[in-house]
């Protein structure tokens, strides 16, 4: 797994968006390693009992959709702190 | 050391104490002072001015185990005074505050950093139209299943509103992730769950009906109306 500001390039990547407090960081996983995949979802998943939202997004921008569960097969996922009512 | 003493009164508190302390003392304060001082140095003056001495002088002329006192001196003044800073402790004040300046320099390096990088986060997943408004006017438009939003890129709170036909707000909605996150970020999760998970957001979000001015408790509490 690398961290990264930045979503990679190259195909065959997982990549996580977490927001948070210094902007997003992009934790990128190696979707041919197995042990890969499973360090992914394992992040994900430790996110998603936090409370944190999961969305996969489109490498053009336009809509994805929200998540429950990991998917390794989304090319990107934006995770987004729990909200609240203000 | 002190000794407790008994007294019924304030008059005689003074006795009391310099009887239990071996001191002839007569019934008044400053007489009592006077009595105190002759055992170690003495203290002639009248009641609130023989403390200012004291503090002044610490224990009293270094010439005369006797003083006269003829002058009120401003005592806590004198006492700061006294404490001035050693050449050390300067050098010290001065590094701490060298050590803070870079630290807030750093911090704000951060929050820079992070605000870059939010906004680009949120560049990457709007379209033309919605960068141009936000760059415009503060910002941008969500369309979603035939309802339109404004999300306002300059707050944490009740910067969402949904809009009629003709762009007038009909109400308005307020949910926010944290607040530590940058601005930016906080849009784009509005954005997200506004687009996939609106039921959700409706559900988190307390909601104002600016048409009655009434605000909707979210679906979450049971839709309670509040007038």
């Amino acid at each position: 797994m690398t961290e990264s500001h930045e979503w990679p390039t190259e195909e065959g990547k997982i990549s996580i968006a977490v927001l948070g407090s210094s902007g997003d960081t992009k934790s990128i996983w190696d979707k041919s390693n197995e042990d890969e995949v499973e360090n992914a979802r394992d992040t994900f998943d430790k996110l998603k009992k936090k409370g944190y939202l999961a969305f996969s997004v489109n490498k053009d921008g336009s809509k994805g959709v929200q998540m429950s569960t990991f998917d390794p097969d989304a090319e990107r996922m934006i995770m987004v702190p729990q909200m609240q009512g203000g | 050391m002190w000794s407790e003493t008994t007294a019924t009164t304030t008059s005689t508190i003074w006795t009391g104490w310099s009887s239990s302390t071996n001191q002839t003392c007569t019934s008044t304060s400053c007489t009592a002072w006077d009595a105190w001082n002759t055992s170690s140095t003495s203290v002639t003056s009248t009641g609130d001015t023989v403390f200012v001495q004291w503090v002044t002088d610490g224990t009293g002329s270094s010439t005369s185990n006797r003083i006269t006192v003829h002058q009120s001196v401003p005592a806590y003044g004198n006492w700061v005074a006294r404490q001035e800073e050693t050449r050390e402790q300067k050098a010290a004040r001065a590094q701490q505050q060298l050590k803070w300046k870079a630290e807030q320099k750093e911090r704000d390096a951060a929050k820079q950093q992070a605000r870059f990088r939010a906004k680009k986060i949120l560049a990457e997943h709007l379209t033309g139209v919605q960068k141009q408004t936000l760059e415009k006017e503060g910002y941008f438009d969500v369309q979603v299943v035939g309802r339109n939003f404004r999300i306002y890129n300059d707050r944490y709170q009740h910067n969402v509103f949904e809009l009629d036909d003709q762009g007038k707000k009909i109400r308005e909605f307020c949910a926010h992730t944290s607040h530590a996150c940058p601005q930016e970020d906080h849009s784009l999760a509005q954005k997200l769950m506004l687009e996939h998970a609106l039921e959700n957001f409706q559900e988190i979000a307390n909601v104002w009906d600016l048409k009655g001015q009434r605000r909707l408790v979210s679906q979450s509490r049971q839709q309670l109306v509040l007038s």
